[in-house]
């Protein structure tokens, strides 16, 4: 009978480590938007989009059931073959400095959490713009990435878990029923000038 | 040269008779009858399969049933006035297609097609052209092999809802990483000026 009980207990704590696990690679790419919520009522336009579950399953049934021409969205649907969830936060504001730093500051503390590799990390006076861009990765293969992007006026959030081949998502840019928006930037805007800084 | 030894060989004639002497190893001499060889091959007679035999007949017999049909279709579209030969009516899809009875009587009705044809719609089968006999009532319509076309995906409603959900989420994001992309770039160019940007 003991025997019996140690072999129970062994097979429940390795199921349990694996659950675990399981869960803990899935979910450490995710950040954490609630904090941003409270930027909606101060917001010009908000973006918000989650994909993930059950809609990202069927989405990504669509995207493989769509055929086209130029196979675009059959290239979608391999990029994205990978991908776990996918979430977007764009807030565009009438006025400068109208959102509170420490607020884009917090999502940016949960990626120097381990697991999180920095990639990019550019800091610019004019308009006062941060971008950073980070990667997770489990073993070899990429488990998650982030996107954040704040300046005076606008904050961006991507929040990109799974895998994602991000070379195919940008070269389908603007392309197919990927429409290129720009929300960043509107129409009074200039565009940035390269050389002259 | 007498005659007499030639013809019925009465007298001398030493003239023939020289010759006669001369050609004498070739002169007819009666021997007995040449021996059967001891051994005597059989020989066999190969008579012609029955299927070969069949085949051939049948081939013979589709030639000619080819031919006869051949002529009875050329007999059949004959016609001594110009009426009855051949008429294009329709070449592609886009245009006018015969779809009723039509008298082609002369070159004039071809000209005044349009007033008594019908455009057809885009669901019917083309027809590429249609060969027709005043004598009899037969008409071929030669058809276009129409192009197989594919059902359109039929999406639901929450399918189209995720789809474009997933779209715009992938829109933001691929702008948000151009948008990376440029920052690094003019940064890049900003500290070092003379590197060459491969981008």
């Amino acid at each position: 009978m003991k025997v019996f009980n140690k072999i129970t207990v062994s097979i429940s704590i390795v199921l349990f480590s694996l659950v675990a696990a399981n869960a803990v690679a899935g979910q450490d790419a995710r950040l954490h938007f609630e904090r941003l919520s409270g930027l909606e009522a101060r917001a010009r336009d908000v973006v918000e989009v989650n994909v993930d579950g059950k809609l990202l399953d069927l989405a990504k049934r669509v995207a493989t059931k769509i055929k086209d021409k130029d196979g675009d969205a059959k290239k979608v649907a391999e990029a994205i073959s990978g991908l776990k969830g996918i979430y977007v936060r764009v807030y565009n504001f009438e006025r400068e400095n109208e959102y509170n730093v420490s607020d884009v500051d917090q999502i940016r503390s949960q990626l120097n959490s381990p697991g999180w590799e920095m990639l990019a990390n550019v800091r610019s006076k004019k308009n006062d713009q941060k971008v950073d861009i980070y990667t997770m990765f489990t073993g070899d293969v990429m488990s998650g990435v982030a996107v954040v992007i704040s300046e005076s006026k606008s904050i961006a959030l991507v929040n990109v878990i799974g895998m994602i081949d991000i070379e195919t998502l940008i070269d389908l840019s603007g392309k197919m029923n990927i429409p290129k928006i720009d929300v960043i930037r509107d129409s009074n805007t200039p565009k940035p000038k390269r050389d002259k800084e | 040269m007498k005659e007499d030894y030639l013809s019925n060989k009465t007298g001398t004639d030493p003239e023939i008779e020289r010759l006669e002497n001369l050609l004498s190893a070739y002169r007819y001499q009666e021997t007995d009858v040449p021996l059967v060889p001891s051994k005597i091959r059989n020989m066999v007679i190969v008579e012609p399969k029955r299927w070969t035999l069949s085949f051939s007949f049948g081939l013979a017999f589709a030639a000619f049933a080819a031919v006869v049909v051949g002529v009875g279709i050329w007999f059949l579209f004959m016609d001594n006035s110009s009426d009855s030969s051949p008429v294009l009516i329709a070449k592609s899809p886009n245009q006018p297609v015969v779809t009723g009875p039509i008298k082609l009587a002369s070159t004039e009705n071809i000209v005044n097609l349009p007033a008594i044809v019908k455009t057809q719609k885009a669901t019917q089968q083309p027809v590429m052209a249609v060969l027709r006999s005043k004598r009899s009532k037969l008409r071929i319509y030669i058809a276009r092999v129409p192009e197989v076309k594919k059902a359109p995906v039929v999406l639901s409603k929450e399918e189209r809802y995720a789809y474009s959900q997933l779209m715009l989420a992938l829109a933001i994001t691929s702008e948000k990483l151009k948008v990376v992309g440029d920052t690094i770039n003019r940064t890049d160019e900003r500290t070092n000026p003379n590197r060459t940007n491969n981008r």
